[in-house]
């Protein structure tokens, strides 16, 4: 079983309210470009969500389609679920903060 | 997994849920906020062609969830994928 997405083409998404499913992230991304992936962890006791998500597109160029569509829109702010802001970076981007 | 296979299925670019439209916050009638970035720096590049709702399309068409139009969508979704 592969649970791993491919940094060249995925996006870490922060701060995502645990009600969030995977499904809605899934319809939400697809908006931007196609998904491949998703791996979305839960907390293997308590069973909830832990609050990020990593997106696997389908192409490098969508990648960087939608990293240039977030930079471009209010401050980053492009996406709110349930009255919060999700944090999109590139993957293994750890400077940016 | 026949879940996220269902996934595919059911969802498409330029048509949100109530459900996800809901946890949005985003009214009837508004367009979701990346639509303004997308006018200014172009179409996604795996759908060419997209029409936006009161941009590139008709503002009559935005209803029922619905904000844009995707033809020629690309076979999305990885057939290997075993994520849960």
């Amino acid at each position: 079983m592969n649970n791993s997405t491919d940094v060249s083409k995925s996006v870490y998404v922060g701060n995502v309210d645990p009600r969030v499913t995977k499904e809605e992230l899934y319809e939400l991304f697809i908006q931007l470009g196609p998904v491949n992936k998703i791996r979305y962890p839960k907390d293997k006791v308590l069973q909830t969500y832990q609050g990020y998500a990593f997106i696997e597109f389908s192409k490098e160029k969508d990648l960087e389609y939608v990293l240039n569509l977030v930079s471009k829109t209010n401050n980053g702010n492009i996406m709110k679920l349930y009255d919060r802001w999700l944090r999109i970076r590139r993957t293994g981007d750890n400077n940016n903060s | 997994e026949a879940q996220w296979r269902k996934m595919i299925k059911d969802k498409v670019p330029g048509k949100l849920s109530t459900n996800l439209r809901t946890a949005m916050g985003l009214e009837d009638g508004q367009l979701p906020p990346w639509c303004m970035t997308m006018n200014e720096i172009g179409m996604p590049p795996a759908y060419a062609g997209m029409q936006v709702a009161g941009i590139n399309w008709d503002i009559s068409n935005l209803k029922d969830g619905t904000y844009a139009k995707v033809t020629n969508l690309p076979k999305i979704g990885n057939k290997n994928n075993k994520s849960q």
